[in-house]
């Protein structure tokens, strides 16, 4: 008896209560200060990065909170402009090293969003323009391919044969812009110079017809210099086909619970090749520069791990944590996207057109942290190349890309 | 190591117990000599345990932990009898305090089954009084404090991978984090026991204690920490030697 009245009293009074949370991807706000303590959990909870990263989130919430409780007071004879919204959430966002995070604010009584990426910050616009007016203008340029696609859009894609280090040797070159190609949707026009270059089926393999399986190539050249990258599906079927054996490029992890630091084990990242990958093996060099993100930053670590990849270029983007927009995932791991994805709703109901009456919110997070084979993060940081070649607007714009010429001049020479 | 070391020690025990009992029973006049004219005792223990890992899991209601798992213990013990019925005790005790998760879910109609068992390895000093009763068999009922180190952890399961749509198994030692973990311990022990002599000098004994932390496992290292516990209860056996 003593023992067990002893037990309870312990229990109730040594034993510090668990806070209250609630999932955010379940919640209506209806206020300026709901909403920020709302999303200001969220990413408590949910943001993958937290052992990295040097903000002080619980700083952040003391400062800030008074900033939205005073826009509630402010009522409607004085409404909070959209500047000022966009600003507060940018000082509360500010400085977070995710660089994939995004989030996307509706403020009902403006009937309008503001979106917030605090590590959107690159140096320069990707001129891709003029990139590729200058390889179309290269000697020796052959079997050139560009997409076509709707909307009288520019293309987002390119392949060709250049040139290559002896007589009618060749290197074979592939441009995109993003990793979005989708073989089951999307047409052959679309997908011109992936069917090009790859000549793949559904499962990635390689076609005879591929520039990549030709005997004359014997260099590859894959550009991804402004590539915002996109699906780590096209990396799966279509960069995977280049490899001969499974690549482990390093590992991955997620939080498993709702506090900061509580990770997951770390799972190996590994890229499989198809069951019919590129004929013969080749030297791989990838282009990069600082807008090259994301999936094309995952494929420069994958081809550092190859004994014939080489990366060129500038130091990448900086953010390479996977991540699954569909906030469905959130609920499995308690982490990464959350919140609305469909904010922006309008609704008509008897004639009469409605927006979302909700402080509602999107945020876009990383739902992986990344990492190589050493542990090393590259997020906030980039990839830095084997051969760093600057980005150079001026000499760009008087028709040399030293980049491209570098990257072709190793697929010769071999150094 | 732990479990090695330790489940031999604790069969043995066990058997020695069991086997001193007769003796104990039978030899009622060398009993009523001892401990009490003496007041000093030094002994090893053994056993093992059940921990609770008190965690609330708020919204994510896939994710279970067991109620209880089970560790061993191994122990060295130090007592000081001033009183025939009243003894201080101290040591020092290694102990696993163990969990295992369970995270099941659906994703697109596809259920997923992931679990990680984690192995945790504390050292803990408790410090007790300790209420004796009886002659030939004396019956204990002690109370006190423990300080404890977590020494080491280790976990292994099986998670999923999304990226390469596979399952993956792991197995390894778990790297503290300073800024989260917590290694220090404290809290209560409690719990009762009996024993009895042989041989004059050597005391034989068995008893069930709890081990009730009150400190988070975790560092407070943010606002809305989910606060962590463990509740380690052990069955032990052990022999003392009476100076």
């Amino acid at each position: 008896m003593a023992i067990a009245a002893m037990s309870t009293l312990m229990m109730v009074s040594c034993r510090k209560e668990a806070p209250v949370l609630q999932n955010p991807n379940d919640l209506r706000c209806k206020s300026y200060t709901e909403q920020f303590q709302v999303i200001w959990e969220g990413v408590d909870q949910s943001y993958v990065f937290w052992e990295r990263d040097t903000v002080k989130w619980d700083t952040r919430y003391d400062r800030y909170l008074p900033l939205f409780q005073a826009f509630d007071a402010r009522g409607t004879a004085n409404p909070v402009t959209l500047d000022e919204y966009k600003e507060a959430w940018s000082k509360v966002f500010k400085g977070l090293v995710d660089h994939h995070f995004a989030a996307i604010l509706w403020e009902p009584h403006l009937k309008n969003a503001v979106a917030i990426s605090p590590g959107h910050k690159s140096p320069y616009q990707t001129d891709i323009a003029q990139e590729v007016s200058i390889l179309k203008r290269m000697p020796g340029i052959s079997d050139l391919t560009e997409n076509t696609v709707p909307e009288s859009k520019a293309p987002q894609s390119w392949s060709c044969l250049l040139p290559g280090k002896g007589a009618g040797e060749k290197i074979a070159y592939f441009r995109f812009t993003g990793f979005a190609f989708d073989i089951k949707n999307q047409s052959r026009a679309e997908l011109a110079p992936l069917y090009a270059f790859f000549d793949p089926d559904t499962l990635g393999n390689v076609g005879d017809r591929a520039l990549i399986n030709r005997d004359d190539v014997k260099g590859i050249l894959i550009d991804v210099r402004g590539n915002n990258g996109g699906s780590f599906a096209n990396i799966a079927t279509f960069i995977a086909s280049l490899l001969h054996k499974d690549v482990h490029i390093g590992y991955t992890r997620v939080k498993e619970g709702v506090g900061r630091l509580d990770y997951s084990a770390w799972l190996p990242a590994v890229i499989t090749p198809p069951k019919r990958p590129i004929k013969n093996e080749k030297n791989i060099v990838l282009l990069v520069d600082a807008n090259s993100m994301s999936c094309s930053e995952i494929t420069a670590v994958l081809t550092k791990c190859l004994p014939n990849g080489k990366v060129v270029g500038e130091r990448t983007f900086g953010g390479t944590g996977p991540l699954w927009p569909n906030t469905m995932l959130h609920n499995i791991f308690y982490n990464g996207c959350f919140g609305d994805t469909n904010l922006f709703s309008f609704y008509t109901i008897e004639g009469r057109t409605y927006s979302n009456p909700d402080y509602a919110y999107y945020v876009y997070t990383s739902t992986f942290d990344f990492v190589d084979l050493n542990y090393e993060s590259f997020e906030g940081k980039g990839v830095i190349p084997d051969i760093v070649v600057p980005y150079n607007a001026q000499e760009l714009k008087a028709g040399t890309d030293k980049q491209l010429e570098r990257a072709l001049e190793y697929l010769r020479n071999g150094k | 190591m732990i479990n090695r070391l330790t489940i031999p020690i604790v069969r043995g025990l066990l058997l020695v117990w069991l086997a001193a009992m007769p003796a104990v029973l039978s030899a009622q006049e060398e009993v009523q000599a001892e401990p009490r004219t003496r007041h000093f005792s030094f002994g090893i223990t053994a056993g093992m345990d059940r921990n609770y890992h008190s965690v609330d899991m708020v919204y994510m209601s896939d994710m279970k932990f067991d109620k209880f798992r089970t560790g061993t213990v191994f122990g060295l013990r130090l007592g000081y009898a001033p009183l025939k019925w009243l003894s201080i005790n101290t040591g020092a005790v290694l102990i696993q305090k163990n969990y295992h998760m369970d995270h099941v879910f659906e994703y697109y109609y596809l259920r997923y089954s992931l679990n990680t068992t984690s192995t945790n390895d504390y050292v803990n000093i408790p410090l007790e009084l300790k209420l004796s009763v009886g002659k030939t068999v004396r019956l204990h009922a002690f109370g006190g404090v423990f300080g404890g180190y977590w020494l080491k952890g280790h976990r292994k399961g099986v998670t999923y991978s999304f990226s390469n749509e596979r399952y993956y198994s792991f197995d390894e030692d778990y790297e503290f984090n300073d800024k989260r973990d917590n290694r220090i311990e404290k809290g209560f022990t409690w719990g009762a026991g009996l024993s009895g002599m042989i041989l004059g000098k050597i005391e034989v004994g068995a008893e069930i204690r709890w081990y009730y932390s009150i400190t988070d496992i975790q560092k407070p290292y943010m606002t809305n920490l989910n606060p962590r516990y463990n509740t380690a209860v052990a069955f032990q056996a052990g022999l003392s030697y009476w100076l």
